[in-house]
């Protein structure tokens, strides 16, 4: 099966319904996208399906064909970290870090649909599970980001 | 009456031991030649520092002027390697980011004494040598208890003070100076007179062979130019781009992966599998391993080694175990609790005279769940088994346990075992065990050669926990009119975590019931003035697996005690604050934290209707702790927690950007736990199994914490567990103000409240 990640062509030989997770971890060793629950209820395995964040361990491959799929790996361009990533930085948000991937993934899809989203459109949107319990640096950190869309447009 | 030492001076002389054992000083601990007599044999293998030159077991120095800063503390999110690094940073006078840190092996330099002697209370005490020595001779090395800055808060200073008077020996003969001519800076020593200067890199290699200053000249705390002040964490660029690397992302060539199911019924055993022909010709699959709490199928890749796993029929013996219940064990604490004190830990004059002439007598019961740890990273470890020989891959708190673990169940030399310690995408205290590192091994010695990765689903991870104990607790107390407490009794009843805990992973340590030191922790020895008090715990026994779980005993305690201070405090019509203000002694360390936490969070200020707040108060792990939570509330139940006001006194500090994260980080998790958590058995059978059943604190949830740091010169306190045990009572105590609602057991959801 062909799948594109990254913006590279991968054959991988897997059964069509293995999940995208698996996929990326154990067969491309893309292991920036993390294992949570395996239920899309964490949102640690978060990754974009044509710019749009999804919760790639009830994704099966077969589904995925013709799509391009970006992962962690790909969102810092030439060592050069995104806004969502440096604001992560600034704001100190990671602790144990295992789940920062999804979230990071989830809110940069949040802000390339609507560069001003809401604070009720952020809370409903973002639903990944921390349990080191970063919420309130992750809420800095985006509300830095808002600042900066605001002023770079 | 014979001095005791402080903690302070017993880290000296600590740091005086390992130093002058490992570097060469002679020093001998007197144990009979086990450890650290033979001053020329070096206590560690320099094993992860090959092509640096070792001034000390902790500092490395390359020929490219990199630091190598020996760490063999977990870092689990908690900070500990930024804030170790600054530590030694600060006498080393090099930046944070020329230092890099490697996890040594389980070697004696590294122990962690401050956790092993933890429950002492005096450091002459029989026991506190006794745990002293074996922390060296096992050698102890764990995070654990919000230990790490306790027991590194001076050694890792001497350490680079040490190193540098090393270097700047070596610079004193190179230019013929004294040494107040010299200075450090930023990895160079640099000579004032001349203005000449050169890498520590290129000093190394003489430094090395210099005798060390076990006891150099620490900095005046007014001089830290890095200590106590925010400062950027080490490891955050990997883990905002997905490069850091956990347990569970180890890839090695050839490796394959295992998943497990475990038998479902707890204390009970698999006798067979009953399909073992189809699963094994399901694809990738290559092997099945069979032991009697559970089995593994190894495959090619983690996805069909779960599904070939989940596809598993057991044969069990339920081991009579299959009426287990949450209520079976309910029931057992009850009874328990209403039979005498087993264990009494503290009895301080009479209280049954006390009860008699105290105005009135009041009296409460609570109780609390079992609970998961949940941490992200579901367990998993990495095994590679040769012949004499085995390499370990994993996150873990306790690597003296892995090693240990591993030399048993692969049958070599403790000394053939390596480990290689990766990041933990969370601990709080399940790391801490070995029973996942035992299969790991078990299943890669069926295929010796091959590197294994074993990774539990979430459900295994959650159903097949070390879980934190259901706990129940009376409390009797006498109240004056004035508002004086004359008398305090409180018994609490629970399955020992200490025995269970170390009964699995280090049996012969296992103490007696009499000497679990977690059991009644933070329900002894309170700051209140109590008058005559008697405080105790009893056990019942169980067939479930218990562990250390963020704050273990606090959690609980914390709890019960500051529920039920709360309810004198309405049973005195007296205000909760100033309640509890009274009861502490004027110009304490608590009661200033107290006072503190009621001035950030305008306490006497009225709030808007459907607002309220609670208040509790708890010390841990060194530290204290005060906090403030202000919810809204609506007559359906419905609420949210929209501001938690924290206050920690923790003594001198190293990262307070740390301290503030763990605040948030502990109050999150006591929120959770107070509002969500809880694990039921029913029929034998653990009845949560993954986050949609074991629900957990989301974003739209988040309160806004404000946490205020107290200024002192104290020792250092922990910080990882100490904002943990007071939320659920600040929480539960501001529905009552809110409602007239006492709740007197967890979590919330069970009766009706519901977080929005």
């Amino acid at each position: 099966m062909k799948i594109n990640v990254n913006g590279i062509d991968r054959e991988v030989d897997v059964e069509p319904n293995m999940p995208l997770l698996w996929v990326l971890r154990d067969e491309l060793n893309l292991t920036g996208t993390k294992y949570g629950c395996g239920v899309a209820a964490c949102g640690a395995c978060t990754v974009h399906l044509d710019g749009q964040a999804v919760r790639s361990c009830v994704l099966p491959i077969a589904a995925l064909q013709g799509k391009a799929i970006t992962t962690i790996e790909s969102i810092a361009k030439d060592d050069r970290l995104s806004r969502v990533q440096q604001a992560w930085i600034d704001h100190q948000v990671p602790q144990c870090g295992y789940c920062q991937s999804g979230m990071i993934m989830a809110v940069e899809s949040l802000f390339a649909n609507n560069s001003q989203p809401s604070e009720e459109e952020i809370d409903a949107s973002i639903s990944n599970i921390c349990r080191c319990g970063t919420y309130q640096r992750i809420k800095e950190a985006i509300k830095e980001v808002l600042t900066q869309n605001q002023e770079n447009g | 009456m014979a001095k005791e030492r402080t903690r302070g001076q017993k880290i000296s002389r600590r740091a005086f031991i390992i130093s002058g054992a490992v570097i060469g000083g002679g020093f001998a601990l007197g144990l009979g030649g086990v450890a650290f007599s033979n001053y020329k044999k070096k206590q560690f293998s320099g094993m992860g520092f090959e092509g640096a030159k070792s001034l000390n077991a902790f500092i490395h120095i390359t020929p490219d002027n990199k630091i190598k800063l020996a760490i063999a503390r977990a870092e689990m999110g908690q900070g500990v390697h930024t804030a170790l690094a600054m530590l030694t940073a600060e006498e080393l006078e090099v930046d944070l980011d020329q230092i890099e840190v490697i996890h040594p092996q389980v070697e004696s330099p590294y122990a962690n004494v401050n956790l092993a002697t933890h429950y002492e209370r005096t450091s002459s005490s029989t026991g506190f040598h006794f745990m002293e020595k074996v922390a060296y001779i096992l050698p102890y090395i764990a995070t654990g208890g919000s230990t790490t800055i306790r027991d590194g808060y001076e050694h890792y200073r001497i350490m680079g003070a040490s190193a540098k008077e090393m270097l700047m020996k070596v610079a004193m003969k190179k230019w013929f100076v004294d040494i107040d001519k010299l200075k450090a800076e930023k990895g160079f020593i640099i000579n004032t007179e001349t203005g000449e200067k050169v890498t520590y890199g290129s000093l190394a290699p003489f430094a090395a062979e210099e005798k060390p200053n076990n006891r150099p000249t620490l900095k005046a705390k007014s001089n830290f130019k890095i200590i106590g002040k925010p400062t950027q964490r080490i490891d955050l660029k990997g883990k905002v781009t997905g490069a850091a690397e956990y347990g569970i992302d180890v890839r090695l060539p050839n490796m394959l992966f295992a998943a497990v199911q475990h038998c479902p019924i707890t204390g009970g055993e698999i006798t067979s599998i009953m399909n073992e022909a189809e699963v094994m010709a399901m694809r990738g699959v290559k092997h099945i391993v069979q032991w009697p709490a559970g089995a593994a199928v190894i495959a090619d890749n983690t996805w069909r080694a779960q599904q070939a796993a989940k596809a598993l029929t057991f044969e069990i013996d339920s081991k009579g175990q299959e009426q287990l219940s949450s209520a079976h064990i309910s029931k057992l604490l009850k009874a328990r609790l209403d039979k005498e004190i087993g264990h009494i830990k503290e009895d301080i004059d009479d209280t049954a005279t006390a009860f008699e002439t105290s105005d009135r007598v009041f009296e409460a019961e609570y109780e609390v769940p079992f609970l998961a740890h949940a941490t992200m990273e579901p367990i998993n470890c990495t095994v590679l088994v040769e012949e004499d020989k085995a390499k370990v891959w994993v996150g873990h708190q306790a690597p003296f346990l892995v090693t240990m673990a591993t030399a048993k169940e692969a049958d070599i030399n403790s000394s053939k075992v390596e480990i290689d310690i990766k990041y933990l995408g969370g601990g709080f205290g399940r790391r801490a065990e070995n029973d996942f590192v035992t299969e790991a091994v078990r299943i890669a010695k069926s295929m010796k050669g091959t590197p294994i990765q074993m990774v539990w689903s979430r459900e295994e991870d959650t159903q097949f926990d070390t879980y934190r104990p259901a706990a129940m607790a009376r409390f009797k107390a006498g109240i004056n009119n004035d508002g004086t407490i004359p008398a305090w009794e409180n018994h609490v009843t629970l399955q020992s975590v200490l025995r269970s805990s170390i009964g699995r992973n280090f049996p012969l340590m296992t103490p007696p019931e009499s000497q679990d030191t977690t059991a009644a922790e933070g329900a002894l020895g309170l700051a209140y003035n109590l008058g005559a008090r008697k405080v105790g715990y009893s056990f019942i026994e169980s067939p479930m697996r218990l562990g250390f779980w963020r704050s273990v005993g606090h959690s609980y305690n914390g709890f019960f005690t500051e529920s039920f201070i709360d309810e004198l405090a309405n049973e005195a019509d007296t205000d909760p604050y100033a309640f509890r203000a009274k009861l502490l002694s004027s110009n304490s360390r608590q009661k200033k934290v107290l006072d503190k936490v009621a001035q950030i969070s305008n306490w006497n200020s009225p709030l808007p209707e459907g607002k309220s707040r609670g208040i509790a108060f708890h010390e841990s792990f060194g530290s204290i702790v005060a906090q403030v939570a202000e919810i809204s509330i609506n007559p359906d139940k419905e609420f949210s927690v929209d501001k938690v006001f924290c206050v920690i006194d923790c003594g001198n500090y190293v990262n307070p950007d740390t301290i503030i994260a763990q605040m948030q980080s502990g109050i999150v998790f006591g929120l959770t736990a107070a509002v969500y958590g809880e694990i039921t058995i029913e029929e034998g059978k653990i009845q949560q199994s993954n986050f949609p059943n074991y629900e957990m604190w989301k974003l739209k949830h988040m309160p806004e914490v404000f946490t205020h740091i107290m200024e002192n010169n104290e020792a250092p306190g922990g910080v990882g567990e100490p904002g943990t045990p007071p939320i659920a009572p600040a929480l539960t105590n501001a529905i009552f103000a809110a409602t007239g609602e006492r709740v007197r057991s967890l979590p919330l959801k069970n009766h009706g409240f519901k977080l929005v």
